[in-house]
C-alpha cells in the first residue's frame, strides 16, 4: 500500500514521504487501591509529507489502505505550505539499536494486573490512609518508512512502563508521591517503584519549616527538570533559527560548571526514545550538545538543518531532543545531603513550564522536598517556592551525584546548585 | 452506522455495554515569525468499546471499525478480569437523537484554504510590525469537525456534531537576553465567522509583549489580589472544578469528607457552576459521551459545596443524579469526569469598588499557563499591574500567584458585576486526554492575602 502510494505521490509532486505504522496495546489501571480497568487497542497511521515547488504538505490519516487522498490532501496543502529548501534522504547506514523485546507483547493482561496490585499492596502495607493508583502496561509497534529518494526503512519497537503513586489526605494536607518507569525492554520491577514511593513518605512523615533565604538546593533526578526544561528548548534547533533560544550564537561558549555534560542520545539499547532512524529517516545518533559545560551543537531536522545552514542531527521532525543523558559526577547523593548545612531538596515542582522558561527563569512551588539541616533531612517543606535561572544555577553547581536515574527519556544524577532564592508563605 | 452499532450490542455477556465511534476531520496551520510554519491536515476514523462487568471496565479502542462485535467481545474479555463487585451506574433515560453542529455562518470546511492563511497570515503581519522589539510571533489556526456517533446496551442512540475552532497569538519581544510575551485566543464551537475581526487584539498582544520589557517584575509577598475575568475562569476552573470531578472523590473517603455536601468554602457571595448547556461556549454539548444530557451543575452556592461532576458511574456509586460531565476528547479514549464550562457568578459591585480600598495589591490579567496539585496551585498571570492607594498603577512582569485553594477561597471577598466567558482557545487537560475544549467564565474578582512568587 505505501509503495502504491509513493509511485501515486511520485507523479505529482517534487519528492514525498509516506510513514505507516501500527500498533498493539495492553495495560491495567488501578485507581483509589482498586483495579478499575483493564485496556486494549489498535491503532493505524498513515502520515505524508510532500514537496510541490518547494513548499512543503502534511496531512494524515487511520486508514492503512486507502493511502491515495492522504496524498492528494498532503498536495493541495503544500501551494500553501512553508518552504522546504530540502530534499528527503535516500538511504543511509544506521547504527544498529535494539528497540524490541519479544517478551513484551507475550504478556499477559493477568500479569499487568498483578504488578499493579504489588504496588498497591505494599503501598498500602506501609500506610492503610495512603490511596494507590497504579498502572502497567505495554505497546508494539511496527513502521515503515518510504520516501522517493529510496529510503525504505521498516522498523519494530515495543515499550513496557507501571507507575505507582498515592495520595495521602490529613484534612486538607493532601500529599502526592509518585514514581514511573518506561523501557523499551520487559524490565520493569513493581518492587523498586514501591520502595522509592514509600522512600519518599516516610522522609514526609514530618514538616519542616522554611525561612525565605538564599540556600543550597539540591535537585533530585526528577526534580532536575527544572533545570534540564529551559535547556532543552535552548538546544532545539528550530527555536535557535527562529531566534527565541537565548543560545542563539553561543556555540563554543562556556554555559555551565565544567561538570555539566548533557548528551543527546538516540540510540541506546532500549532506551525509550532510542530508534534507528528518526521519523525522517535520518540516522539517530548520539549528539555531544555541551561537553564540560561548553555548548557544542543544537539539535537539527531536515528543513531547520537546510534553513540553517547545518545538517540533521537525526531529531526530525521537530529538533526535539530524543533520550538525554546528563553525565554522573563524584559525589555520592548521601554526601550531598551530608555536606549541605541548611538546604532544600526537590523531587517534584507544580508550575514549571509557565513564564518565561526559554530565557531559563522559573518561579515555581515545591510540590514535594525536603529540608536539610546540619546534614540530615528533616522533613517535609511546604507552602515553599524557588524563584531563579536555570543558566546561572548551571554555573554554580556545587557537585553532581555519582548515581544517575532514567525518569522517562532522560538519565540524570542529582544536581547540588550552591544557592538559589526559597521563599515560604508566611 | 446505527445497525451496525445496534447489532453488535447484542449479546455480549457484561452489565452494560457502549459504543462510540467518530470520524474527526482537522486543519490546522500556524505563522512562526514571518514564515508560514506548518500546516496539516488529519482525519481520523476510530472507536472505543466499553464493557462493564460485575463493577470493573473493560475497553477498547480500535481504528478497524470493520467488526464492531469482535471489539465489544474483547472489551468483555477485559472486564472479567477486573469486576469483584456490583455494577452501578446512575439511571438514565435512553435516548435516541441527532443533533447537528451548531450554526455555522461560514462552515469552515467550505472555506478556501487560502483565506484560512491569508487570514492568519495578516494576524501575524501585523504583529510582527507593530513594535520594533517584537522579535517573533505564533498564530495558529485549528478548525475541527468532529462527528460523535453513540450507542450503548441500554438501547441509546445519539450522533452529535461537535464543530471546534481554535485561533491562538504570541508576540515575543526581546531585549538584550530578556524576553517577554503577548498572548491571546479564541475557541468557538463556530464557524469561520468567530476567525476574522482579530486585528486590535493582534496589535494589543504585541504591544503588551513590548511593554512588559520595561516593566518591573513584581516583587515578591503576599497582596490583595484582584483577577480579571480570565484568571477568575482559570481559577474557577484549576483550583477549584477540579476538585468537583467525583472521579476523584467518589472511592476515596478522605476526600469525600473534604468535599463533603453542605460545607462551607466561601463567603454568601460566592457561587460557582459548570454548565454544559450555553449555547456559543466550547464546552457545550446536548450530550455527555455516556449520553447523558448536559445541563447547568451548581457547585457552590452562597459560599457552600451543594453540588458536583459525574459519570453515570461516580453518580451511580455515590447515590447521586448523573451530570453529564463524562467527555472524551477523541476517539482513542474512554470518556471520564471533566468539566464542560466552568463558572464564577457575578456579584454586585464595579469595578472601581474592588481597587478603591486597596492600599498595596495587584490586579492580574489572563492566564499564561496554570497548574494544580489537589489544593495548591501555581498559576501565571499574562501580565499584572500594582494597585495603590486605590489607583491601578505600574504594569508589572512575572505575575505568578500560589496558595491553597480552600484558604484562597475563604479569601474571596468582593465579585464585581460584570461577568465574561473567555471563550478561550486551549483546553482542558487530564488522564492523559488535553486539549479538551472547556470554556471558563468569571466577572472580577477579589482576594485577601494572596502569595505572589518572586526573586528577591
Amino acid at each position: 500500500m505505501i509503495a502504491r502510494g509513493l509511485e501515486y505521490a511520485r507523479k505529482r509532486t517534487g519528492g514525498a514521504e509516506i510513514r505507516a505504522s501500527a500498533e498493539r496495546a495492553s495495560a491495567a489501571s488501578y485507581e483509589d487501591d482498586k483495579l478499575k480497568k483493564v485496556w486494549a487497542s489498535q491503532s493505524t497511521h498513515v502520515a505524508v509529507r510532500v514537496i510541490v515547488n518547494g513548499k512543503l504538505g502534511h496531512a494524515s490519516g487511520t486508514d492503512p489502505v486507502e493511502i491515495e487522498p492522504v496524498v492528494d490532501r498532503a498536495v493541495e496543502l503544500a501551494a500553501f505550505g512553508s518552504e522546504a529548501p530540502f530534499t528527503f534522504p535516500g538511504p543511509a547506514p544506521a547504527r544498529e539499536v535494539k528497540t524490541y523485546d519479544p517478551a513484551v507483547e507475550q504478556t499477559a493482561r493477568e500479569e499487568l494486573v498483578a504488578q499493579g496490585g504489588v504496588v498497591v499492596d505494599r503501598v498500602k502495607a506501609y500506610n492503610p490512609e495512603i490511596k494507590v493508583h497504579a498502572e502497567t502496561g505495554w505497546s508494539v509497534g511496527e513502521g515503515r518508512l518510504m520516501n522517493t529518494s529510496g529510503l525504505d526503512v521498516t522498523s519494530r519497537g515495543s515499550s513496557y512502563y507501571g507507575y505507582g503513586y498515592g495520595d495521602l489526605v490529613r484534612g486538607t494536607d493532601m500529599l502526592f508521591v509518585g514514581r514511573y518507569r518506561h523501557w523499551r525492554k520487559k524490565d520493569y520491577d513493581p518492587e523498586r517503584i514501591c520502595r522509592e514511593v514509600i522512600g519518599d513518605y516516610r522522609l514526609a512523615e514530618r514538616n519542616a519549616a522554611v525561612e525565605s533565604k538564599q540556600m543550597p538546593v539540591i535537585f533530585t533526578p526528577r526534580g532536575a527538570r527544572v533545570l534540564l526544561m529551559p535547556v532543552l528548548m535552548g538546544i532545539n534547533g528550530k527555536s535557535v533559527l527562529k531566534g527565541d533560544s537565548p543560545l542563539a550564537g553561543k556555540l563554543g561558549e562556556r554555559l555551565c560548571d565544567p561538570r555539566f555534560t548533557l548528551v543527546d542520545d538516540g540510540t541506546v539499547d532500549y532506551a525509550p526514545d532510542s530508534r534507528p532512524y528518526d521519523h525522517e529517516g535520518t540516522p539517530r545518533r548520539r549528539n555531544a550538545v555541551i561537553t564540560k559545560g561548553v555548548l557544542n551543537c543544537f539539535l537539527y531536522d531536515l528543513d531547520t538543518a537546510a534553513k540553517a545552514g547545518a545538517q540533521s542531527t537525526g531529531n526530525g521532525p521537530g529538533c526535539g531532543a530524543s533520550n538525554v543523558l546528563v553525565s554522573a559526577g563524584d559525589t555520592p547523593f548521601a554526601e550531598l545531603v551530608r555536606s549541605t548545612k541548611e538546604g532544600v531538596i526537590v523531587e517534584s515542582v507544580m508550575g514549571l513550564g509557565q513564564g518565561n522558561i526559554i530565557n531559563g527563569d522559573f518561579s515555581v512551588n515545591i510540590s514535594l522536598g525536603f529540608k536539610i539541616e546540619s546534614g540530615e533531612i528533616v522533613g517535609r517543606v511546604k507552602n515553599v517556592m524557588l524563584a531563579g535561572n536555570a543558566y546561572d544555577a548551571l554555573k554554580r553547581i556545587e557537585a553532581i551525584a555519582s548515581e544517575p536515574e532514567w525518569y522517562g527519556s532522560t538519565c540524570a544524577p542529582a544536581i547540588k546548585v550552591a544557592e538559589l532564592s526559597v521563599v515560604a508563605k508566611e | 452506522m446505527q445497525d451496525q452499532m445496534a447489532e453488535a450490542l447484542k449479546a455480549h455477556g457484561a452489565d452494560y455495554v457502549d459504543i462510540r465511534i467518530e470520524r474527526a476531520e482537522r486543519t490546522s496551520l500556524s505563522f512562526r515569525g514571518p514564515e508560514m510554519d506548518s500546516i496539516s491536515s488529519s482525519r481520523a476514523l476510530g472507536g472505543v468499546a466499553r464493557a462493564l462487568v460485575r463493577g470493573g471496565w473493560g475497553i477498547v479502542t480500535f481504528n478497524d471499525v470493520s467488526d464492531l462485535r469482535a471489539q465489544v467481545a474483547e472489551a468483555v474479555a477485559c472486564a472479567r478480569l477486573v469486576g469483584k463487585e456490583k455494577s452501578q451506574l446512575a439511571e438514565v433515560e435512553p435516548v435516541e437523537a441527532v443533533i447537528p453542529a451548531p450554526h455555522m455562518e461560514r462552515d469552515f470546511r467550505a472555506v478556501p484554504l487560502a483565506e484560512k492563511q491569508r487570514t492568519i497570515q495578516g494576524y501575524n503581519d501585523l504583529i510582527l510590525k507593530a513594535d520594533p522589539k517584537i522579535q517573533t510571533s505564533i498564530v495558529s489556526y485549528s478548525d475541527l469537525y468532529r462527528q460523535v456517533h453513540f450507542a450503548n446496551s441500554e438501547g441509546s442512540y445519539f450522533e452529535e456534531t461537535r464543530p471546534d475552532l481554535t485561533v491562538g497569538m504570541s508576540a515575543v519581544a526581546k531585549e538584550g537576553d530578556l524576553v517577554q510575551r503577548g498572548i491571546d485566543g479564541i475557541g468557538y464551537p463556530a464557524g469561520f465567522e468567530v476567525a476574522v475581526g482579530m486585528e486590535a487584539r493582534a496589535e494589543a498582544v504585541a504591544r503588551r509583549a513590548a511593554e512588559l520589557l520595561a516593566a518591573p517584575k513584581v516583587e515578591g509577598g503576599t497582596y490583595t489580589v484582584v483577577l480579571n475575568q480570565k484568571f477568575g475562569g482559570v481559577f474557577a476552573h484549576e483550583a477549584f472544578g477540579h476538585l468537583s470531578e467525583s472521579d476523584f472523590v467518589y472511592e476515596n473517603e478522605k476526600m469525600r469528607e473534604i468535599m463533603v455536601l453542605g460545607r462551607r468554602f466561601g463567603p454568601e457571595t460566592l457561587n460557582i457552576y459548570d454548565d454544559g448547556s450555553v449555547p456559543g461556549c466550547r464546552g457545550t454539548n446536548a450530550f455527555d459521551d455516556e449520553g447523558v444530557r448536559t445541563q447547568r451543575n451548581v457547585l457552590i452556592e452562597k459560599g457552600v459545596l451543594v453540588g458536583r461532576l459525574h459519570s453515570r458511574e461516580t453518580a451511580g456509586k455515590m447515590g447521586e443524579g448523573p451530570t453529564g460531565n463524562a467527555r472524551a476528547i477523541a476517539w482513542e479514549h474512554p470518556p471520564i469526569v471533566r468539566m464542560t464550562n466552568t463558572a464564577i457568578a457575578p456579584g454586585s459591585a464595579t469595578f472601581e469598588d474592588l481597587i478603591r480600598d486597596v492600599e498595596l495589591g495587584l490586579y492580574a490579567l489572563d492566564y499564561y499557563g496554570g497548574q494544580t496539585m489537589m489544593e495548591m496551585f501555581t498559576f501565571s498571570a499574562a501580565y499584572g499591574y500594582m494597585i495603590r492607594k486605590g489607583k491601578l498603577a505600574e504594569l508589572v512582569r512575572d505575575v505568578v500567584l500560589t496558595g491553597n485553594v480552600f484558604e484562597t477561597l475563604e479569601h474571596m471577598d468582593m465579585f464585581a458585576n460584570d461577568f465574561q466567558w473567555a471563550h478561550a482557545g486551549g483546553g482542558c487537560g487530564k488522564g492523559g486526554q488535553s486539549p479538551l475544549p472547556t470554556d471558563l467564565g468569571s466577572p472580577h474578582v477579589r482576594i485577601q492575602n494572596v502569595v505572589v512568587g518572586g526573586q528577591q
